[in-house]
């Protein structure tokens, strides 16, 4: 079937999900996976999230940072299907890539048992999405599968994402931190650089903000990690190749509020200034209207038949009131969306009902995967949650939460 | 001061899971406060400012500003923090300029383990005057930038326990030196139950109870800060009981299809409504907190009234959640 998701996990080799924090990344992250997985694609979903939140999306109690293979089940119209998942562990990616990378044992063991080493692979801001992309570097160059899914971390700001992981290469290579931190260590050249910089003073003024210890600890780090720079260095390249990939795509992820939606529309600017590929935005826990307004007479003649003319009249007002709430409640996110996102109207959209805000087994995260694939780029009108989706079973539409 | 009440302490911290209602819950606590006579300040954090608008104000920047009567607000950034923390211990305006200014510092400062966090974490402690206390209490009240109440909209889960935990993993990680003894000052306040509480946000959702429940359970087992109160928030009201949930069960299997769409609604609802109650009450069970229910407003939060009024629903000892009571709306219940 023809769809904006399906060509995209189709043709795609790698599939970045971004947006900001508790929007459903990693529940989208899953659900495209499921999609994957259906097209008949080799798919490995990586997801970096300290709540483990895919972890318990995917029936698992744990992921490890090993690739655990997922099995789902038949589930009416859909055939079993396997996927393959992982969760990055950041310490252990960071001492990975250090064992790695490390000239000798010496080295290795300088900078796992640094002081600072333990903030940088824990704590640096960047950290998690610069190995995130170390990762994705990693398996997209073993090739092992068709298709990646990458879930971002979450980030006070979503955009955080793209300038992270020059900002831990910014640290690893700065060569002006090293200049002036370790005078005895260079020669004479440097000193006189150094005093270029009003080196003396700085160290100085340095110390008085956060002690002498501290600055020699981390003297120490930066030359520990002395000849790991150009790997870094390389590896940021090669983070720019894979994003810009005409292979890669990224699906920005949204909740239809004000907030989610402003950040949903600098992320997409992001991407266009910096040439890479939207493959969709994906309007996430939306409440679709009840269209046509349902007859309460039948509804009411058919409980008072069952339980009594007076519970039937109550059962019935509150069963229009509901309908009243939820249908005021699709209009006013209507009119954020529209109002928000309204500049960015040429861009595929993907709506994906309520229900999503609440995935925690396998059976609702094939229906939201169900809802992803068969959302046509169009909008609100197009879906009703008492039709059928296209190309998917009836069992769905129960899925549906109000 | 009644130090007691958790929503009237100096410092209070509001977390939980992403998404969940965290700045309206902020807001609404430090408006009250402010209504109260209190000299309020509501700390953002790094945040796309969203209290401009719930509060119908100009938009937050990094300096405070009082935005209705007693109530002051900021939106703290890592920048703007470190500057004040590089002014306050260089004293002179010319010094700073000459070193913060340098590219060698600017780019040290950046890669000092939690530097921003601890700075703006600073900022709020620093708004309470803890560490002017010594000085004549005349001469503190006249400071202007001592507040009685400091309250952090802080980041969410992942990112606001490490934010709230930061002040001690300085104090027991750092070197000796300045930074350190200003780490182990903030965290004895932080950790003071008269003086500080951590507030968490939760929707009748799954995972957001999964996963405040976590929250809850670390806070007190590393003893990162004292807890608060707990705030369901979207809870109810609910319109259908469960007995109305089995009827409409037993009716879908067999209902003409013109009676199908309204019974498919109210299942829906119906349903929901019961997953709500069992959730509410595993909240109520697994955590050692005070859970206060917020209801769901249909329309978004952007008229400062909303938040007004949750305010005083969120300080009303009225609405402390008991076990199965949730929001009955039922016509005729």
């Amino acid at each position: 079937m023809q769809s904006t998701i399906n060509d995209l996990v189709r043709d795609s080799r790698v599939l970045c999900v971004v947006g900001a924090g508790g929007v459903g990344k990693t529940t989208t992250a899953a659900a495209l996976g499921v999609c994957a997985a259906a097209a008949g694609r080799r798919v490995l979903i990586v997801t970096i999230d300290p709540a483990r939140r895919l972890a318990t999306a995917l029936g698992l109690d744990e992921i490890g940072q090993q690739v655990r293979t997922v099995q789902i089940p038949a589930h009416g119209d859909l055939p079993a299907l396997t996927l393959h998942a992982m969760m990055l562990d950041l310490k252990g990616a960071w001492d990975d890539m250090v064992r790695r990378l490390a000239r000798d044992e010496k080295q290795r063991d300088a900078i796992l048992g640094n002081h600072f080493y333990h903030y940088l692979s824990t704590s640096l801001a960047g950290a998690q999405e610069y190995i995130a992309c170390e990762q994705l570097f990693t398996l997209c160059t073993e090739r092992d599968y068709d298709l990646i899914v990458l879930d971002t971390p979450p980030s006070a700001h979503a955009i955080d994402f793209f300038e992270a992981p020059g900002r831990v290469l910014d640290v690893l290579e700065n060569d002006a931190i090293k200049l002036l931190l370790t005078p005895s260590l260079v020669a004479g050249r440097a000193s006189l650089r150094l005093l270029d910089l009003g080196g003396r003073y700085v160290l100085r003024v340095l110390t008085k903000l956060v002690g002498m210890e501290m600055l020699h600890a981390l003297a120490e780090f930066l030359l520990a990690f002395e000849g790991m720079y150009p790997h870094a260095r390389d590896r940021t390249q090669g983070f720019r190749q894979i994003f810009s990939s005409p292979t890669t795509s990224f699906l920005v992820v949204a909740t239809p509020t004000r907030q989610a939606l402003a950040e949903a529309a600098e992320l997409t600017d992001r991407l266009q200034r910096d040439g890479l590929h939207l493959g969709a935005l994906v309007i996430n826990q939306i409440y679709f209207p009840v269209d046509p307004l349902p007859a309460p007479e039948r509804f009411a003649q058919t409980l008072s038949d069952v339980v009594g003319v007076q519970r039937g009249e109550n059962l019935t007002r509150a069963a229009l009131e509901t309908v009243r709430q939820r249908n005021r409640r699709a209009a006013v996110e209507r009119e954020v969306v529209d109002t928000m996102l309204g500049r960015l109207a040429s861009h595929p959209r993907v709506f994906v009902s309520r229900l999503a805000a609440d995935v925690h087994d396998m059976e609702t995260l094939i229906g939201v995967a169900r809802e992803l694939c068969a959302s046509p780029a169009g909008d609100l009108r197009v879906a009703s949650p008492f039709g059928d989706f296209p190309g998917s079973s009836t069992a769905r539409t129960d899925e549906v939460a109000t | 001061m009644n130090h007691s009440d958790s929503l009237h302490r100096p410092l209070q911290f509001v977390t939980g899971k992403g998404g969940v209602g965290k700045s309206a819950v902020a807001a609404a606590i430090a408006w009250r406060l402010a209504r109260e006579g209190r000299r309020t300040l509501l700390f953002q954090v790094n945040a796309a400012d969203a209290h401009s608008s719930m509060l119908g104000v100009d938009p937050i920047g990094a300096d405070e500003r009082e935005v209705v009567p007693n109530l002051w607000a900021v939106n703290s950034t890592p920048a703007a923090a470190l500057r004040e923390y590089g002014l306050l211990t260089l004293r002179l305006r010319a010094i700073y300029n000459a070193v913060f200014e340098n590219r060698v510092v600017k780019s040290f400062l950046r890669f000092m383990p939690s530097m921003g966090e601890l700075n703006m974490l600073g900022k709020a402690w620093y708004h309470l005057g803890t560490d002017r206390e010594e000085t004549r209490r005349s001469a503190r009240s006249r400071d202007r930038t001592v507040f009685e109440h400091v309250v952090v909209d802080a980041p969410s889960t992942g990112h606001g326990l490490p934010f709230i935990n930061v002040a001690r993993v300085v104090a027991e990680g750092a070197l000796p030196g300045p930074l350190k003894s200003q780490a182990e000052a903030m965290t004895r306040t932080i950790q003071d139950p008269r003086q500080t509480a951590v507030h968490v946000v939760c929707l009748p959702e799954m995972m957001a109870v999964e996963e405040s429940i976590e929250l809850l359970q670390r806070l007190l087992r590393e003893r990162i800060a004292p807890l608060g109160i707990g705030v369901i928030n979207r809870l109810g009201p609910h319109l259908f009981g469960d007995d109305d949930l089995d009827l409409f069960t037993r009716l879908r299997g067999e209902a003409a299809p013109d009676v199908r769409p309204l019974l498919q609604a109210a299942w829906l609802r119906a349903r929901r409504e019961e997953r709500e109650r069992t959730l509410h009450n595993r909240l109520l069970a697994g955590t050692p907190v005070s859970w206060r229910a917020l209801p769901d407003l249909v329309e978004p939060v952007t008229r400062r009234e909303q938040i007004r009024s949750l305010g005083d629903l969120l300080f009303d000892p009225r609405r402390t959640a008991s076990r199965d009571a949730v929001d009955d709306q039922r016509p005729g219940a």
